[in-house]
């Protein structure tokens, strides 16, 4: 019986936790949307099964290695709970923490231990001062972290978004856009959604940071969401990540009753110009042009805007055939499968049980309702300018979910004129938008930024 | 929404860059190409093409037989007409024109 009992101290039945099964029911749902419903697979896959481990008492997963314990704020040390030499286990208080908020305000805080180990260094006394950032204590351990810790390094590091980008680049054809120009205006109003978004996330008390990183789930945009949220929000990253994957597959449901709503049966039925033809020199310039207007205006959006074009460079020079293969196949595949898993794997049952995640959900269809609108607006807005009509419908493929949000705009434009073909006059607002919520984000990095 | 305006201005203005961009395009597309020899006077002009139409016309002339004969006509052959003198049928398409355009208006 000691034997039977001391074996059942060793699982892991005695560490699950109630918010842990609720999560393992989330995970569940989520795969099922992905696996039998066709919700972004590709993404919602990797992030529900990831959501998963994350709620399952793992060991050698997820753990930090033994390291530098920093502080977490501008403060001052009052009192060491350990001394050199101190074996210390996870979770287990190190010191006690008098921390000063931006406001002025000071509150009390354990300084808690992130991994097994050693005691080897306390390079900061008891009473002094300490800024954010700064190396409290140092931990010594012979194990390393487990293998997510160095998988997620790709989100921390901020890699994985970028070189989502690269991909996204070499798969994208610009040249709807570059054929008729002006939907650039569509993309950029289609990005609408997620100022509004911003200002209502802000009035329910979220942080600036927070507010930003909700509302650009708005941009339709999955790996810009996840580069500003882990740059200006990382708690929220695991709801933020799940309502943009989610959303961006009920495009087809969520945008058309917003298009048939804001357009008239005659608006829905005009015909634009056939596209003329964009030769290969003209997309290599336009490549080079949105490189560098876009990144001195935005230089923290630099590592978005230069890998998408790096990629588009890469496809349409047309002689590097096997660096294209490689970054619209092996490259984003590999990525997308370890991205997926990283936001899933923090997506722990503390994190995402929270009242703010629901709101974080309704806040999503609301950034992505008025970004529908604002694209579909701002094509009649146009038209009372312009003597070539842009069918309104195309407005709302402004959000980038591409190329989903194109072929709403086509499915919807057939059914008020089933020979109208509005598929590659919609894909020009589409890029446009990835373009715009790039932007965007830069736009939020440089100003609520650190 | 200064973010908005910044997104606007910034699209806009790659608007603009685009359509300056596409216009040089346009021009150097238009910029006549360079002329042939002249034929020199009292030489005799080309004969016509005996080879038949371009693609373009085939295509529309094998689009009319099918819609007026159905699928399976074999088309052998395709020649311009000779003149009229020579050949009297193109007489009767210029005929036939006139007909269906003098049949077309009611009078009173």
């Amino acid at each position: 019986m000691d034997v039977l009992t001391h074996f059942f101290s060793l699982t892991g039945f005695g560490l699950v936790s109630w918010q842990m099964i609720v999560m393992w029911g989330v995970a569940l749902v989520l795969l099922y949307l992905a696996v039998y419903r066709g919700f972004e697979p590709l993404l919602l896959v990797p992030i529900a099964f990831g959501a998963l481990l994350a709620n399952l008492p793992t060991k050698g997963l997820v753990n930090e290695p033994a390291g530098p314990v920093l502080s977490p704020g501008d403060g001052r040390v009052i009192e060491w709970k350990v001394g050199i030499g101190d074996q210390v286990t996870e979770g287990q208080t190190l010191a006690v923490l008098e921390l000063v908020s931006a406001s002025g305000t000071t509150r009390t805080e354990p300084l808690v231990s992130h991994a097994h180990g050693e005691v080897v260094s306390i390079p900061v006394s008891a009473l002094n001062t300490v800024r954010e950032g700064e190396v409290l204590v140092i931990l010594y351990s012979k194990e390393p972290g487990g293998l997510y810790h160095y998988i997620s390094q790709g989100i921390v590091l901020e890699l994985f978004p970028p070189v989502i980008f690269l991909g996204v680049g070499a798969l994208t054809d610009f040249g709807p856009l570059i054929a008729n120009p002006r939907t650039l205006l569509l993309g950029a109003a289609a990005q609408l959604g997620v100022l509004v978004t911003f200002l209502c996330a802000y009035l329910l008390n979220f942080s600036p940071g927070e507010s930003a990183s909700i509302a650009i789930i708005g941009g339709a945009d999955g790996p810009t969401a996840i580069f500003l949220s882990s740059k200006l929000a990382p708690d929220l990253l695991p709801a933020i990540a799940v309502a943009a994957y989610s959303y961006m597959s009920l495009v087809p449901l969520i945008q058309p009753p917003i298009m048939r709503a804001l357009t008239t049966p005659a608006e829905r039925r005009i015909r634009m110009r056939s596209l003329r033809k964009v030769g290969k020199l003209e997309k290599l310039i336009f490549a080079l042009i949105v490189t560098v207007f876009c990144i001195l205006l935005v230089p923290p959006a630099s590592a978005l805007v230069a890998m998408l074009m790096l990629g588009n460079f890469l496809r349409e020079c047309g002689v590097v055939d096997r660096l294209v293969k490689a970054a619209q196949n092996e490259i984003i595949n590999i990525t997308t499968i370890f991205l997926g898993t990283s936001v899933g794997i923090t997506m722990t049952g503390e994190r995402f049980l929270q009242p703010q995640t629901l709101s974080i959900i309704g806040l999503g269809v609301v950034a992505f309702g008025i970004s529908t609108a604002g694209g579909v607006l701002m094509a009649k807005l146009m038209n009372l300018f312009s003597k070539e009509k842009i069918n309104p419908l195309i407005g709302s493929a402004g959000v980038s979910a591409v190329p989903m949000a194109a072929r709403v705009s086509h499915i919807e434009g057939q059914k008020a004129d089933p020979s109208n073909y509005l598929l590659m006059h919609a894909m020009g607002p589409n890029v446009a938008g990835v373009i715009g919520t790039a932007v965007v984000a830069g736009f939020y990095i440089s100003t609520l930024g650190k | 929404m200064a973010g908005f305006a910044v997104v606007m201005l910034s699209l806009a203005s790659l608007w603009v860059l685009c359509e300056i961009v596409s216009r040089l395009f346009k021009r150097a597309a238009e910029l006549p190409s360079k002329p042939g020899p002249q034929p020199q006077a009292g030489a005799e002009p080309a004969a016509p093409d005996a080879a038949g139409p371009g693609g373009e016309i085939t295509a529309v002339i094998a689009a009319a037989v099918t819609a007026t004969f159905g699928r399976g006509t074999v088309i052998r052959e395709i020649r311009p007409p000779a003149p009229a003198p020579v050949n009297p049928q193109l007489a009767a398409w210029t005929l036939q024109g006139r007909l269906q355009h003098h049949t077309s208006h009611s009078l009173r």
